[in-house]
């Protein structure tokens, strides 16, 4: 009985645990790839859940966050 | 059961746990988000000429080492893999930090907002949980199992 709980039950409530918090994680996960100005690398790719037409400005950390590499156009944030 | 007998018995069976979780998670969580994911490694300073076929074959692994951690015949070479998988992506994290101005993060799930830091010491611990999976599993097949 012990053994059965360790090779079948714990591992298949693992695997099933893993899959729900990822799709969990994912719905709340950012939709698209943005890009912040940080300090010492310069432009670099973040992924992002804004994007909204209009809004509050999406910000990684106290960075402003941007549609492209060249950091001119602003993202704003998803309001729910 | 003796003290030693159930930790070599019991420990080996929990950090496989572990990993069963973490790869499970990370796979399925670059599988849900394939497209981002697949942005990710063309953007890697490493692996973009690769990209197309590492999109695919590092879930693939990770749920291949799964399968090797639910037989108990296979343990030993599932924390050897596992061992293996972490240390690769450890020396990623490593030269990403050291010789790459571009950082993006191709990580499923939570694990894409810990920092590159916070990213290698998570690797650090559980490259030390695999180390361990593999002396205990070393040593549960020295010892004959008694109740």
């Amino acid at each position: 009985m012990k053994s059965k709980f360790f090779k079948i039950v714990l591992p298949a409530f693992a695997i099933l645990l893993a899959i729900s918090l990822s799709f969990a994680t994912e719905s709340n996960r950012a939709s698209q790839i943005g890009y912040y100005n940080h300090p010492v690398f310069g432009a670099t790719p973040v992924i992002v859940n804004c994007d909204a037409p209009s809004g509050p400005q999406c910000l990684h950390g106290q960075y402003p966050v941007f549609a492209e590499e060249a950091l001119e156009t602003p993202l704003f944030k998803n309001v729910p | 059961m003796k003290r030693s007998n159930f930790i070599y018995y019991f420990v080996p069976k929990i950090i496989g746990l572990l990993f069963i979780l973490l790869f499970v998670y990370a796979a399925s969580s670059k599988l849900l988000a394939f497209q981002q994911f697949e942005t990710q490694l063309v953007k890697s300073p490493f692996f973009s000429a690769y990209a197309h076929w590492m999109v695919w074959m590092i879930p693939l692994s990770e749920l291949s080492v799964v399968v090797l951690f639910l037989f108990q015949k296979y343990l030993l070479l599932a924390f050897y893999s596992s061992l293996f998988i972490m240390t690769l992506f450890s020396l990623y994290i490593y030269l990403v930090l050291n010789f790459s101005d571009s950082i993006p993060c191709a990580c499923g799930g939570f694990l894409s907002n810990l920092g590159w830091r916070e990213h290698f010491i998570f690797n650090m611990v559980f490259i030390i949980l695999a180390l361990i999976g593999v002396i205990t599993t070393h040593k549960q097949r020295l010892i004959p199992f008694s109740k």
